[in-house]
Formats: C-alpha cells, sequence, structure tokens
C-alpha cells in the first residue's frame, strides 16, 4: 500500500467523520427543536385555558343571578392567602350561592411529571351539599396573589378579606418534562382582576 | 485520491451544508414564532389587566363621589386624561385617567413591553369614531408592544355611564 493510497483512506476516515458529527448534529438539534417546540405549544395552551377559567370565576366573585342571594360584597371573599383564595359566587348561575376554592398543591405530591417544581392547582366548587374537586397538572410552577385595597394599596397578610378590591395573579409554568433535564420554557402571567362585584361597597 | 473524488466530495459537503442551513433556518423560523407567540400572550395580559384596572373606576372625575345627569358636566374631550396631582398607579380615580397613560413593564422573564392608552369619547351608533363631543360612553383602547415583537397587541373596553332617575 502506497502513502498516497494511505493518505486517501486516512482522509476518507476524517471526511467521514465530520459527515458523521455534522449529521449527528443535525438529528440531535431537530429533536430538541421538536421537543421544545411540543412543549412550547403545551405550556402556551395550558395557560390560556388556566386564564380563561380563572378569569370567568374572578369576574364573578361575588355574583349570584338570583338579586335577593347576592350577599354583602364585602363578604364575598371568604379567605384570601398567598396560595389561593376562597370565595362567593354563582358559578352555574342558577340563582343559588355557590362556595368557589383555588388552591395549590406541593411540588413533592406531584410525582407523576419530571418537573420537580411544578405542582397541581385545585378548584373545588361547594354547590349545596356536593363539593367537586378538579385538579389540573398543568405545569404550574408558580401561583401567588396579591391583594389591593380601595386606593390601590397592597394589602399586607393575613388579608383582612374585607378590604380586597382588587387581587393581582402572578402565574409561571414550566413543561412538565425537560430535553436535557432543563426546564426552560416557562411562562407567566400577570393578571389585575377587579370583579364588578367588589366595588359595591 | 483523484480530482473527480475530490469534486465529488466537494459537492457532497455542499449539499450536507444546504440541508443544514435549510434546517437551521426553518429552526430559527419556528423558535421566532414560539418567541413571538409567548411574548402576544404576556402582552394579551397586560392589556387585560389594564382594562380589568379601569372597569374598577369611576366613569368619570365628577362621577367619584356624585352621579352625573348631564352630558354638560362631564369632563370635556379635550381634558382627558389625568388631573393635577394624580398618578399611576394608586392615585387614579376614574376612566380617563388612563388617556395617554403611558408605562413601561419588565416581566420575570426579561421582556420589556411598553404600555400605552387612549380614551375617547363614543357614540354607541358608530362606536368605532370618537365623538367630539361628551357621551355617556368612553373607549379605553389599549396598545402594549415590545422591541422583539412584530405586532402590537390592541385591546379596546367601552365603558359607559347610567344612572337612576
Amino acid at each position: 500500500m502506497g502513502s498516497s493510497t494511505m493518505i486517501d483512506i486516512v482522509g476518507s476516515y476524517i471526511i467521514a467523520g465530520v459527515l458523521l458529527t455534522f449529521m449527528l448534529n443535525l438529528d440531535r438539534n431537530i429533536t430538541q427543536a421538536n421537543y421544545t417546540s411540543v412543549n412550547d405549544v403545551i405550556v402556551q395552551t395550558n395557560i390560556v385555558n388556566a386564564a380563561k377559567i380563572i378569569e370567568t370565576d374572578f369576574r364573578r366573585i361575588g355574583y349570584c343571578a338570583n338579586p335577593d342571594a347576592i350577599i354583602d360584597p364585602s363578604k364575598s371573599i371568604l379567605s384570601a392567602t398567598q396560595n389561593g383564595i376562597k370565595f362567593i359566587s354563582d358559578v352555574n348561575g342558577d340563582g343559588n350561592v355557590d362556595t368557589v376554592t383555588y388552591s395549590v398543591g406541593t411540588a413533592a405530591a406531584l410525582t407523576q411529571t419530571r418537573n420537580p417544581k411544578d405542582f397541581m392547582l385545585y378548584r373545588t366548587v361547594k354547590t349545596g351539599a356536593s363539593t367537586s374537586t378538579i385538579g389540573y397538572s398543568i405545569g404550574l410552577t408558580q401561583f401567588l396573589f396579591a391583594y389591593y385595597g380601595t386606593q390601590n394599596d397592597s394589602l399586607a397578610f393575613p388579608i383582612d378579606v374585607g378590604k380586597v378590591y382588587e387581587m393581582r395573579l402572578t402565574m409561571q409554568l414550566q413543561s412538565p418534562f425537560a430535553y436535557d433535564t432543563i426546564y426552560s420554557y416557562s411562562y407567566w402571567r400577570e393578571m389585575r382582576l377587579a370583579s364588578r362585584n367588589l366595588k359595591n361597597r | 485520491m483523484g480530482s473527480g473524488q475530490m469534486l465529488l466530495t466537494g459537492a457532497a459537503l455542499v449539499l450536507l451544508m444546504t440541508v443544514l442551513l435549510s434546517f437551521y433556518r426553518s429552526s430559527d423560523s419556528t423558535q421566532k414564532a414560539i418567541v413571538e407567540t409567548k411574548m402576544g400572550i404576556t402582552a394579551v395580559a397586560l392589556a387585560s389587566s389594564i382594562i380589568e384596572d379601569a372597569q374598577g373606576q369611576s366613569f368619570d372625575e365628577t362621577t367619584v363621589a356624585a352621579a352625573d345627569t348631564a352630558l354638560s358636566q362631564l369632563t370635556a374631550p379635550g381634558s382627558l386624561g389625568m388631573e393635577t396631582g394624580e398618578s399611576y398607579p394608586s392615585k387614579i380615580d376614574d376612566f380617563d385617567d388612563y388617556n395617554n397613560l403611558t408605562t413601561t413593564v419588565v416581566d420575570s422573564m426579561g421582556g420589556t413591553y411598553t404600555v400605552n392608552c387612549k380614551v375617547v369619547y363614543v357614540n354607541p351608533s358608530n362606536p368605532d369614531l370618537t365623538s367630539g363631543t361628551a357621551t355617556w360612553h368612553k373607549k379605553l383602547t389599549v396598545y402594549v408592544y415590545s422591541p422583539q415583537m412584530v405586532d402590537t397587541v390592541q385591546a379596546q373596553f367601552i365603558m359607559s355611564y347610567w344612572y337612576f332617575r
């Protein structure tokens, strides 16, 4: 085997190696792009759906289809914490007063997803004697309330529920699963929710 | 390696580079679309936050403490905006205080958004047109944009005033 043949063989190995590296990188990048795109779409869909449900519920704080059953607006909110709220509403518009509770679970309790930070969101509706709770596993990693009074003044915890006029909710979602253990696809949404019924005081 | 083989190898590399470039261009465009959507969601949230906040205010400065019964009592169209001594967000007390309000919001992801508001009087028969005189209806338009966004998010809300006789 002459030296020129050897150079040819070595050269072809080098070129093959470069090509293989390119192909492997390409394959990895395609997989990552697909994974992150799907994760992004899931997270975006989740946050929009969660916001819709929450906005609808919060606009109805203190509302009742039966005007005789409407309670004192200052008593519409039963409890308010940093991670949850309980209020009076008429969820299905049947004229009966319902109690709606938003609360969250702990990250340790949610073992079905690989993200160590996400936790469940619970929405409990008490209608008459029946109570139904729905848990949402949407990759929630932050669910924080801040409460404000009539002068836009921030209320300190523990909250005097009679003084709540507006509330701000900050939500952050991350993808439940990650690529290379990187949970970089998080979103946040801040809402300043001012229920019309809280103004009637 | 003969010149023919070199040519073939070169052509193969060019072909591979073309495929790579095409993929990365496509991937970049997808990422841009995703970031754009992500920012759009936040922009919509900011716009709805302003509107939610505005809904909680009185219709006019003159209706904060008492009810108005005539259009002449309302703030003149040219004077819509914050009154002396008022400031956003804590000192706003009526719907048209949002007129010409500009504020910047930085979100927890590092995005910077500029929020602009405009309040005008409108007629219910044609709410798209600005009324030159005071009416019982005010329209708030919120514009939210960011240097990273291609389009500006625009949201509108009309507040009407009514009273019992």
